[in-house]
């Protein structure tokens, strides 16, 4: 998946939180920052989690690192990116 | 010479802060860890099992919930700092986040001692009652870390030297509040409607800009008159002012809840925290640990 995939994927799982319930799809998809869709830096955590939940049934955390580049939709996208590697990377014994 | 001394304040540096009410730059984080620390700070604050309050818009107290901020109210080098300025024995009574977008205006000048909390227009009461007469510089300080860039353009904080020998403003009485008037300058408040002499204005030549990089903090009276500038940068500014007394200082005595900036809180989760020496007063409700357990780190006597 690239960048763009990530994008629409950001789109879709908005849309099922309480955070995306007034925003469209094309909304989503077409912003830049995550402030033009009016959510706050800790709800912007929230989702993260949300989505680690959904997607690695937990099984991964939230790095600090990550938290400055949840501002713009590109910088989200990318990290829900290293999320699904860091899911799909095997268990080390 | 010991490693207590060196990161101490020389007798210098503390006949400055008498003179002048403020103390600073210190370094406590390099410059590219403190955003990382803060960025640990958030996570705390949405994985809280035990927050002390719901309010987003009232930011106090988070070093009760959030272990970063636990260990940061406890930073030696901090606390040695502030016992070179009041003694050993040295309480934590208070947090509180000031963020500042791109575009935020400045705050206006201000000076507070006793941070009188108003129950009603006619009814108030001190935040802080000073017990007892002290021999140390001071009974209250105000440790402020950036957490990002604080320097001019991002709006660092002004003082206005030697300001905490007087009153220039009278915190006894009520403000207007009213965020859509400009002249509310301070977090919606107007605070110029306390001053003592209406025609007084701090002189523009004596102000002192203090700029911060990121992981930097400046200590301070309340006492000290002090604003801070607009952010004209596209960044935004985050700071974390952590409060300090002597546990001989009654905290919020009279107080069971907070209201301000549109929203309140009740104090039922408010206790102290002890990040030096002991309580030998027993005034004041004290946490060993924080509200999700961690344990509060202290800065012993023997400096570690």
């Amino acid at each position: 998946m690239d960048a763009d995939d990530y994008r629409h994927k950001f789109a879709e799982f908005l849309s099922t939180q309480p955070a995306g319930a007034d925003l469209t799809y094309e909304q989503i998809v077409g912003a830049q920052s995550r402030q033009e869709l009016g959510i706050s830096s800790l709800t912007m955590i929230v989702l993260l989690m949300n989505y680690i939940k959904k997607y690695t049934n937990g099984g991964v955390a939230v790095r600090p690192e990550w938290v400055p580049r949840l501002n713009d939709i590109d910088g989200i996208a990318s990290v829900l990116r290293e999320i699904d590697a860091s899911a799909a990377e095997p268990a080390r014994s | 010479m010991s490693d207590t001394v060196i990161r101490g304040l020389t007798a210098e540096q503390v006949e400055s802060f008498k003179e002048n009410g403020f103390l600073g730059p210190f370094d406590l984080y390099a410059e590219d860890e403190a955003p990382l620390v803060w960025s640990q700070a958030m996570i705390d604050m949405v994985t809280s099992e035990n927050k002390p309050h719901d309010s987003t818009i009232i930011n106090y107290d988070r070093h009760l919930d959030c272990d970063t901020l636990s260990r940061h109210i406890a930073q030696p080098a901090i606390v040695h700092k502030l016992r070179s300025l009041m003694d050993d024995d040295i309480m934590c009574w208070k947090t509180h986040i000031f963020e500042k977008e791109p575009g935020d205006s400045g705050t206006g000048w201000h000076q507070v001692e006793a941070f009188t909390v108003f129950e009603s227009e006619d009814v108030s009461y001190p935040s802080l009652r000073y017990t007892e007469e002290s021999t140390a510089a001071t009974q209250e300080l105000t440790v402020w870390t950036a957490f990002s860039s604080a320097d001019k353009e991002h709006g660092c904080l002004r003082f206005l030297p030697g300001s905490h020998k007087q009153w220039y403003y009278d915190e006894t009485k009520p403000m207007s509040y009213n965020v859509e008037n400009k002249s509310h300058d301070f977090f919606g408040y107007d605070y110029a409607e306390l001053k003592l002499d209406k025609n007084w204005d701090p002189n523009e030549q004596e102000i002192v800009d203090m700029e911060l990089k990121a992981g930097q903090f400046v200590i301070f009276l309340a006492k000290c008159v002090h604003g801070s500038n607009p952010n004209i940068s596209g960044d935004k500014r985050v700071g974390l002012a952590s409060r300090y007394v002597s546990p001989s200082v009654r905290v919020y005595e009279h107080i069971n809840r907070l209201s301000g900036f549109g929203d309140a809180i009740d104090l039922d989760y408010h206790g102290g925290v002890m990040v030096s020496g002991e309580d030998k007063y027993g005034y004041n409700r004290m946490h060993e640990n924080n509200l999700n357990g961690f344990p509060f780190p202290k800065v012993e006597s023997n400096g570690r």
